[in-house]
């Protein structure tokens, strides 16, 4: 049985560590990125089922990583959830033209993170 | 003390250190937003930290929020960043270092941290407005269990997760850290770890910090092996029995790996599912065209899917069928009415007792419109109409089996009968044609409709004020018809935006309302579609045309002389006239013309200009309906047929010898009161010239598109003929002067001329 990979893409290791452990505890595969060119590259390499990436990305920030994912027809259906931690409007219309699946405030409840990544992954019954 | 913890403190401490040095630059410097911005992110992201480990750490939660607060105060200039207030924002983060080592030393906050974050709080709110605290707190991190095993790498146990099939299995797990020295002793960790049974997962970790290069030694070990076991214990211990002491080894299940997945909470499942749900309807809310569709619509598609999987299983099949049809139409408005439809959730009862109405290719059980369309594949009718071609050319047989009934058996009733037969097949062939091609109909305004919000827009940008009518929408014409015909319009319009229309100060100077009008019509003429673009801007100067087309060398000063009006109009879409930039205002036309010109040639149609200088511009665009089938005129040079277009033909007459006169190095001939230039399609082929026919010559009077008339001298003329064109490919693609081949119905190819490459190639 092979499970649902998910790669987190957050500058702050200590969020990584959190959204990992509770991703890893539920079955997830969990690959970490600590910016967004270091996303783009792991995604290329190991592929994932789910991105999960912070705004504030050093080198590639997430919506432009988003949006590089959206002008690649491999990764024009990757659903990816956003977090920020001071969320604004004009990245939530960009965001969202670029077809993100969600897009919050930081940090998610490791509760809900993991309903998300469950449903965003299919891997909820 | 837990990783997470660990991690905790080497980030507070950063983030910290951050905040008190931004908090000292201010001091210098106090309106640096970037720096006002740096300590306040600092203090937002530490009081997010501190909120993963609620409620033990809610003292420095608060402090942190309070900080954070005042900070936001200051960037937003309700408050000044005073002296004061760099003492207390100080002493706040020298409190939440002095609890970061705290926590190092003991693992958790002195007792009496509530109080001393109260007070400090209590002075910092002081300062500045009060904002209460949100109370969310994330739920509390999981105790870390004893066992050494639980500090692996999360991903190494996740493997090994993966690898044990059964929840119950057992794995054994061995942490294996080889004596430095171990080389000297004659080990080979390596060769050991290879040799150890029913190995599941094998990671390697560097087991000491490595040293600077200088002072690497080769000769030491510095590994450290994580490894998984399907063996028993007690097999994958004996393999270890010679290096017990730098080995651990862990019994561990599936279960303990990968703890039972907590109990889903139905009620967060459906928080999360209506928060990604409004997310994408927000997304399908924005206009989608072509690349909108790459950027955003496969996204939805594709996380819709993976959601209805979780609460709609039975809607899969249907969504996809959606997202097949918005993908080929570009369009999300199916899509959007689905979702619309999901927004209201049928009680679970009620969607269970419902049978299922709608089946695959259907449209969607939202849609009220009665269920008597069927969606097909374009494929297929693509497929169906050449079929239907082909019919065409299969029934052009009958007339020669009828020939020949006559000539080669002699029997004339017999050739009437096939000649009847040919009356009907033809049009029974001619009403499935038509059919086939209603089918592929689409109303024109499918592409009109992106015009008002172009032109909204574009005017806005402009500061103009602009007034689109539109009319004939509801004119059909072919798909591809339809699709090619979007990017020429845009550019016309556009055109009219930016060069026809002036500003509304210049048009009511000269003594027009100040609103424009652009007028976008449809309509149809026998077998073609007319579409007009009009505005009623500045037009076009004839006099400016003539003098530029004469300075840019496309003419003699004496040929651009002696054109009309009109034709010096037409120049604007000649090649190389309308490129320079400099033009395009003082013609009111923008560049490009010659492209939009020939994107409708391509299509067999034509482009007209009209315009009065002061008045307006009218751009009138002739297409053929459909591009399937055509009809030519046949022709027969040195025995053998050519087909040319009908569209092009004007007349066909006989003249006598003596009415050709020699004008220039050529021939002219006078046709209805116009001088018309004679040539003959043997020279124009190349062929030999066929000996000078002595009584009356075949004459075609054609029109090429965008040439003038001419006489066209062909052996002898035949009947007209619908034929399905294919163009010429591999080697015979290049050569110029043919517009493609059709079958004929006696099995011959015939070959239809392109006459405007002709003559090109000729006059050179």
């Amino acid at each position: 049985m092979t499970m649902p990979r998910v790669l987190l893409a957050d500058s702050s290791a200590l969020a990584r560590r959190y959204a990992g452990e509770a991703l890893v505890q539920a079955g997830f595969i969990v690959s970490e990125a600590y910016n967004g060119m270091e996303a783009w590259e792991k995604l290329m390499a190991e592929g994932a089922d789910l991105l999960v990436a912070e705004v504030d990305l050093a080198k590639l920030d997430g919506l432009r990583l988003l949006r590089q994912l959206r002008r690649d027809e491999a990764w024009q259906r990757l659903p990816v959830l956003l977090v920020a931690v001071a969320p604004g409007s004009h990245e939530q219309e960009l965001a969202r033209q670029w077809g993100v699946a969600l897009y919050r405030q930081k940090p998610i409840p490791r509760d809900e993170l993991v309903a998300l990544a469950l449903l965003l992954t299919g891997a909820a019954p | 003390m837990t990783p997470l913890l660990l991690q905790f403190i080497a980030e507070a401490r950063e983030l910290l250190d951050k905040g008190s040095q931004g908090i000292l630059r201010l001091e210098q410097n106090p309106g640096d937003a970037a720096t006002i911005h740096e300590v306040f992110r600092a203090l937002h992201t530490l009081k997010g930290s501190c909120g993963l480990f609620d409620p033990e750490f809610a003292p420095m939660t608060r402090l942190a929020h309070a900080g954070e607060d005042l900070l936001d105060g200051v960037r937003n200039g309700k408050l000044d960043f005073s002296r004061a207030l760099t003492d207390h924002l100080l002493a706040a983060i020298d409190r939440l270092q002095g609890w970061v080592n705290d926590m190092e030393v003991a693992e958790h906050l002195p007792a009496d941290a509530a109080e001393v974050s109260a007070a400090l709080v209590a002075v910092l709110r002081q300062q500045g407005q009060e904002t209460p605290l949100p109370e969310v707190a994330p739920p509390p991190v999981a105790a870390s269990a004893d066992a050494w095993w639980r500090e692996l790498p999360p991903e190494v146990l996740a493997r090994v997760a993966d690898r044990l099939a059964a929840p119950d299995a057992v794995a054994v797990l061995v942490d294996y850290t080889p004596d430095p020295n171990c080389f000297f002793f004659g080990e080979d960790p390596l060769h050991l770890v290879s040799q150890v049974p029913g190995l599941l997962a094998l990671s390697l970790a560097g087991g000491l910090p490595w040293p600077l290069a200088p002072d690497t030694d080769p000769f030491q070990c510095a590994l450290r092996f994580l490894l998984a076991s399907s063996a028993p214990r007690a097999e994958v211990a004996a393999r270890f029995g010679y290096v017990e002491n730098q080995v651990r080894l862990a019994e561990v299940t599936r279960g303990d790996l990968v703890p039972a997945a907590p109990p889903r909470d139905p009620a967060l499942m459906a928080v999360c599912f209506d928060a990604v749900l409004a997310e994408q309807r927000a997304i399908l809310r924005l206009p989608c065209d072509a690349t909108g569709w790459g950027e955003r619509g496969r996204a939805v598609g594709e996380t819709v899917a993976r959601l209805l999987r979780h609460r709609h299983p039975e809607q899969g099949t249907t969504w996809q069928t959606l997202c097949a049809r918005a993908e080929r139409e570009h369009t999300l408005e199916p899509l959007r009415a689905f979702l619309h439809a999901l927004a209201a959730p049928v009680p679970v009862a009620e969607e269970r007792a419902a049978p299922p109405v709608e089946t695959k290719g259907s449209a969607p059980p939202t849609e009220h419109a009665p269920a008597r369309v069927l969606k097909v594949d374009q494929a297929r009718i693509d497929h169906l109409l050449a079929l239907a071609g082909e019919l065409v050319v299969a029934k052009n047989a009958l007339p020669y089996l009828a020939q020949a009934a006559e000539r080669e058996f002699g029997s004339r009733p017999l050739a009437r009968r096939i000649l009847d037969n040919h009356g009907v097949i033809n049009r029974l062939v001619e009403e499935l044609q038509a059919t086939v091609m209603q089918v592929r109909m689409l109303p024109v305004g499918t592409v009109f409709q992106r015009f008002p919000r172009l032109v909204r827009d574009t005017s806005r940008k402009l500061d103009k004020q602009v007034r689109l009518e539109m009319a004939g929408e509801e004119t059909e014409a072919d798909k591809n018809v339809i699709e090619l015909l979007a990017e020429p319009l845009i550019h016309l319009v556009r055109n009219s935006l930016d060069h026809g229309l002036e500003t509304p100060a210049a048009r009511q100077a000269a003594g027009k309302p100040g609103e424009g009008v652009i007028r976008l019509a449809a309509s149809q003429e026998s077998d073609r579609v007319v579409i007009t673009i009009q505005d009623d801007g500045k037009g076009i100067d004839p006099g400016v045309i003539r003098r530029k087309a004469a300075e840019k060398g496309l003419l003699e000063p004496a040929a651009v002389a002696a054109l009309s009006d009109h034709e010096a109009i037409q120049l604007i879409f000649a090649p190389g006239f309308s490129t320079a930039e400099q033009v395009s205002d003082l013609s009111g036309r923008g560049v490009g013309m010659d492209a939009v010109k020939s994107a409708v040639a391509a299509m067999g149609g034509s482009v007209i200009l009209e315009s009065v200088a002061g008045q307006g511009t009218t751009v009138r665009l002739e297409l053929p309906m459909t591009m399937a089938v055509n009809r030519v005129m046949l022709v027969e040079q040195n025995g053998v047929h050519y087909g040319i277009p009908l569209e092009q033909v004007v007349e066909t007459v006989r003249i006598s010898r003596g009415e050709v006169h020699p004008m220039g190095d050529g021939e002219a001939v006078v046709l209805r009161d116009k001088v018309l230039p004679l040539l003959h399609l043997a020279r124009l082929l190349q062929l030999d010239h066929p000996p000078e026919a002595r009584g009356e010559m075949a004459v075609l009077v054609v029109r090429p598109s965008g040439m003038a008339e001419l006489a066209l001298v062909v052996e002898s003329l035949d009947k007209g003929l619908d034929v399905v064109l294919k163009p010429l490919d591999g080697i015979l693609a290049g050569i110029p002067g043919y517009g493609g081949a059709a079958l004929l119905g006696n099995g011959k190819v015939l070959l239809v001329l392109n006459l405007k490459e002709l003559l090109h190639a000729h006059s050179l």
